[in-house]
């Protein structure tokens, strides 16, 4: 178990090297320069090739990036060129946003898809097996800024009852739902369809498994067969499915946050993105990387505490 | 009454200039609004007054109080008077900043930060009266130490003044003196009739400053004298105002607070003015906006402007070095569809000249012959360039607004003319971006231009020979040589002439394309009030009247 930790949390060291370099050298080849977009279309090119010699722009990639490294790992993420702020401070105020959405997501997406997808197996081939998967499946074809825009024309402007904008909610719950149910809802019609099929999926092919067959044949109940024999065998894989998606809530969250004008770190990563604030943008996209590989050795985790096959074989 | 007041009544007395026109002039030469008025009653025998500096209503009592709720797209970068230049930025900066004077309806100048102003007979030295007693949002006092060191600021090349280039040519560093104990002078590099517009919010970075304002301090709050003070800035999520109790006009602003809320995006803003979320948009691009239009709730105020778009076609290397080929793009047009397809009517029909329809100096009807869709002409054209087959072109331009769809039309609208149009439209960071840009070298494009207060404004960084932003790298020594003498002209009748003969000129040999020029738009819940469709609605006069 230790060995395995050890090995995994080493990977993800390597893959979170990885990564930055990527980010750095990304951040070269995307079009403008960040003194064009401080000072704008409008100011001369010499005004901007000196702002940005003055900012460091022109020093070459490795001298820059060994500094950035050896702020980053002792917690001195720099300061913002664009934004004016401690790098720290903004990303992580915005990847907690992001998380208290993507918590809130979670917990409404994961109950309901799953148990949709069970009850669909459980109906396997009948109508309402049909209607869960092929409305599913519609959804997940609908993307998010369709969907966003129709809840917030229904919900926001004609009945009143979610505002347009979500800010991040007090501790009230009611203001949580109030704040985050419409802009959870788009992620909700994302995921339903792919976390519903893989549920669905395995409950069948447990359903069909020999020691299911068993477990009825020997007389036990109907309810007892599903909780104890065939959910646990068949939600494994959803597990995996479901946060692999945590990951992809936080960080890609961009065009909900967007929508809803929600500041979450999604939009921040593309604002840094387009004007070349590099040190956010790594500093965006290393924490998003760091919680992506977090959620995923969760789930291995878990996955084996759930399996003893999978624990045994580590 | 002096030679040019004089000068100015026969004008208007002879029928050759309007009255609108009249108080718009005399406003720009300083004149104070009750000679105005005085000059009024000489031409026309009677009449009433200007109409002033004093607060529109907009129907009704002021009321005082409440929190108006602003949104706007999100500044690029963090704000500050020196540096903006997004619409964002400058919305941010406006609340809490002021100007030397202020551009009110038609344009008539009005005095905010400056009482007075006054040209020499050139007009090349423009002398500005301060006012005094002005406080900055710390207590302190406002100086004449601070305009002038404001106008150093913006005109020192080893600044970040992103106004360098709207001071270029017109006036350098070491232009600006402390006359007296009030006064401040404008030495300019050459003669500039219309020197106020530059100095008013047609320049967004001339906000006046504290001589000792350090670039990137704006956020942290308090700064500038504006009828509003800075209280928070939460970075790409919005800012808080409150009422400057201290304001130099005792009687605004009637807003108890003002509440500005960033946005990514045009259309969010839309849903909620819808949700009674917003209560005004200063800056409502007509793409999106058609439900607004139709929302009880929500009044939309359109006002003629001369935001403008180029589509500019290079004169010096590719197709287009041939004017026959930029000719037969202009005929090749059809100005009344694209008004009606992509604004419903709420533009202007271009004619490829830069003298915006509400520009006093707009050549009158029949002055320049319009420029009309005519397919045999544009072909008839290329064939006389060798080009009988007609050319491949590609257009390069950025997603921004209806500038896509503008590129659709084209296209369509120019095919049956032997112009085959290639689209390349690139995200407008990159349009704008590199070094150098795309903007100022592809042969063919389509820019963007804000409103400006005056011809001169919209025409010297983008026509003249040596421009900054001259993208179609055009250089007309006639042209240039009328634009300087308008620029010095301070007889009407002269001034008129050489506008139309500068736009003769542009018009013929079409650097650019102006196939239309925009109406600014501003959506407002109805419980604003006090906000008219003027060029630059000020919130301080601004109301709520809420149900």
């Amino acid at each position: 178990m230790r060995r395995f930790l050890v090995k995994r949390v080493a990977l993800a060291l390597v893959a979170l090297v990885l990564v930055s370099m990527l980010v750095f050298a990304t951040a070269e080849v995307l079009p403008g320069n960040v003194g064009r977009t401080i000072l704008g279309r409008f100011a001369t090119s010499e005004q901007v090739q000196r702002l940005n010699e003055k900012l460091g722009v022109y020093r070459p990639i490795p001298v820059r990036y060994g500094e950035w490294v050896a702020g980053f790992v002792t917690g001195d993420w720099g300061e913002s060129q664009l934004l004016g702020r401690p790098v720290r401070e903004v990303v992580l105020d915005r990847l907690g946003n992001s998380l208290i959405l993507g918590a809130f997501a979670i917990l409404l997406i994961v109950p309901i898809s799953i148990g949709l997808g069970v009850l669909a197996a459980l109906h396997y081939g009948k109508i309402l097996d049909r209607a869960i998967s092929v409305s599913g499946l519609s959804l997940i074809a609908l993307p998010e800024f369709v969907t966003g825009v129709m809840l917030i024309v229904l919900f926001s402007v004609k009945l009143g009852w979610f505002p347009v904008s979500s800010q991040v909610p007090t501790a009230n719950p009611f203001d949580i739902v109030r704040q985050l149910l419409l802009p959870s809802i788009p992620l909700m019609f994302v995921l339903f369809g792919y976390v519903a099929r893989m549920a669905r999926a395995g409950t069948v092919e447990a359903l069909q498994s020999n020691y299911t067959r068993t477990a009825v044949l020997k007389g036990l109940p109907r309810r007892t067969v599903i909780w104890r024999h065939v959910l646990r065998n068949s939600l494994l894989p959803t597990i995996s499915v479901v946060s692999v998606q945590f990951g992809y809530l936080v960080g890609g969250l961009v065009v909900v946050e967007t929508l809803f004008n929600y500041p979450g770190i999604g939009k921040l990563v593309l604002d840094a993105a387009v004007g070349h604030d590099l040190l956010v943008l790594e500093a965006a996209v290393l924490v998003t990387a760091i919680l992506f590989m977090v959620s995923n050795l969760v789930a291995d985790l878990l996955y084996g505490v759930l399996n003893p096959r999978v624990r045994l074989a580590r | 009454m002096g030679d040019y007041e004089y000068h100015l009544v026969e004008e208007v007395r002879a029928g050759r200039l309007t009255r609108r026109d009249f108080i718009r002039r005399a406003s720009v030469m300083g004149l104070s609004v009750s000679s105005i008025g005085v000059l009024l009653s000489a031409c026309q025998g009677g009449g009433s007054g200007g109409e002033g500096s004093g607060a529109p209503t907009g129907g009704g009592k002021p009321k005082r109080g409440g929190t108006l709720r602003i949104a706007r797209v999100v500044p690029g970068s963090d704000p500050d008077p020196v540096t903006i230049n997004d619409s964002g930025g400058v919305q941010t900066v406006q609340l809490a900043g002021e100007y030397l004077v202020h551009p009110g309806a038609d344009n008539v100048l009005e005095p905010r930060l400056a009482t007075k102003w006054e040209p020499s007979s050139t007009p090349d030295e423009w002398t500005f009266t301060i006012r005094q007693g002005v406080k900055w949002h710390d207590g302190s006092m406002m100086t004449v130490d601070d305009v002038v060191a404001t106008f150093d600021r913006l005109v020192d090349p080893k600044t970040e003044s992103a106004a360098l280039s709207a001071f270029e040519g017109v006036l350098s560093k070491g232009g600006v003196e402390k006359v007296g104990k009030d006064q401040v002078r404008f030495n300019l590099d050459r003669p500039y009739a219309d020197f106020p517009y530059l100095v008013s919010n047609y320049t967004f970075n001339a906000v006046i400053l504290p001589a000792n304002h350090e670039v990137g301090t704006f956020t942290e709050g308090g700064v500038g004298t504006g009828p509003f003070i800075l209280k928070e800035y939460k970075t790409q999520q919005g800012a808080s105002y409150v009422r400057n109790p201290d304001y130099w006009n005792p009687k605004l602003p009637y807003l108890d607070a003002i509440e500005l809320v960033y946005f990514d995006d045009t259309p969010p803003i839309v849903l909620a003015m819808q949700a009674g979320e917003i209560d005004y948009n200063a800056e409502q691009p007509f793409a999106g906006a058609q439900a607004l239009f139709e929302d009880p709730d929500i009044n939309v105020y359109v006002n003629q402007s001369s935001a403008y778009r180029a589509i500019h076609m290079r004169v010096d290397e590719g197709p287009f070095a041939d004017k026959r080929v930029r000719q037969a793009l202009a005929l090749s047009l059809d100005r009344e569809a694209l008004v009606e397809g992509l604004f419903q009517g709420r533009a202007e029909v271009g004619n490829d000249h830069a003298f915006a329809p509400i520009f006093p100096t707009a050549p009158p009807e029949g002055a320049v012959t319009q420029h009309v869709q005519d397919h045999a002409m544009a072909k008839q054209l290329l064939s006389d360039a060798e080009l009988s087959d007609g050319i491949d072109v590609e257009l390069t331009t950025q997603q921004f607004l209806e500038i896509p769809q503008l590129v659709t039309f084209m296209s369509e609208q120019a095919r049956p003319a032997g112009i085959r149009i290639k689209p390349n439209i690139l995200p407008p960071e990159e349009y704008y971006g590199g070094d150098p840009s795309p903007w100022l070298t592809v042969p063919f494009g389509i820019t963007d231009w804000a409103a400006r207060g005056v011809a001169s404004q919209t025409i010297a960084p983008a026509y003249l020979c040596d421009g900054v932003w001259n993208s179609a790298h055009w250089c007309n020594k006639e042209y240039d040589r009328l634009i300087a003498a308008l620029d010095a002209e301070l007889d009407e009748q002269k001034r008129g002439k050489l506008a139309v003969q500068a736009a003769r000129i542009q018009n013929e040999e079409v650097p650019s394309a102006i196939p239309y020029w925009i109406n600014e738009m501003r959506a407002a819940s109805k419980a604003v009030r006090g906000l008219e469709a003027v060029p630059r609605p000020e919130e301080a006069v601004f109301w709520l009247d809420r149900p």
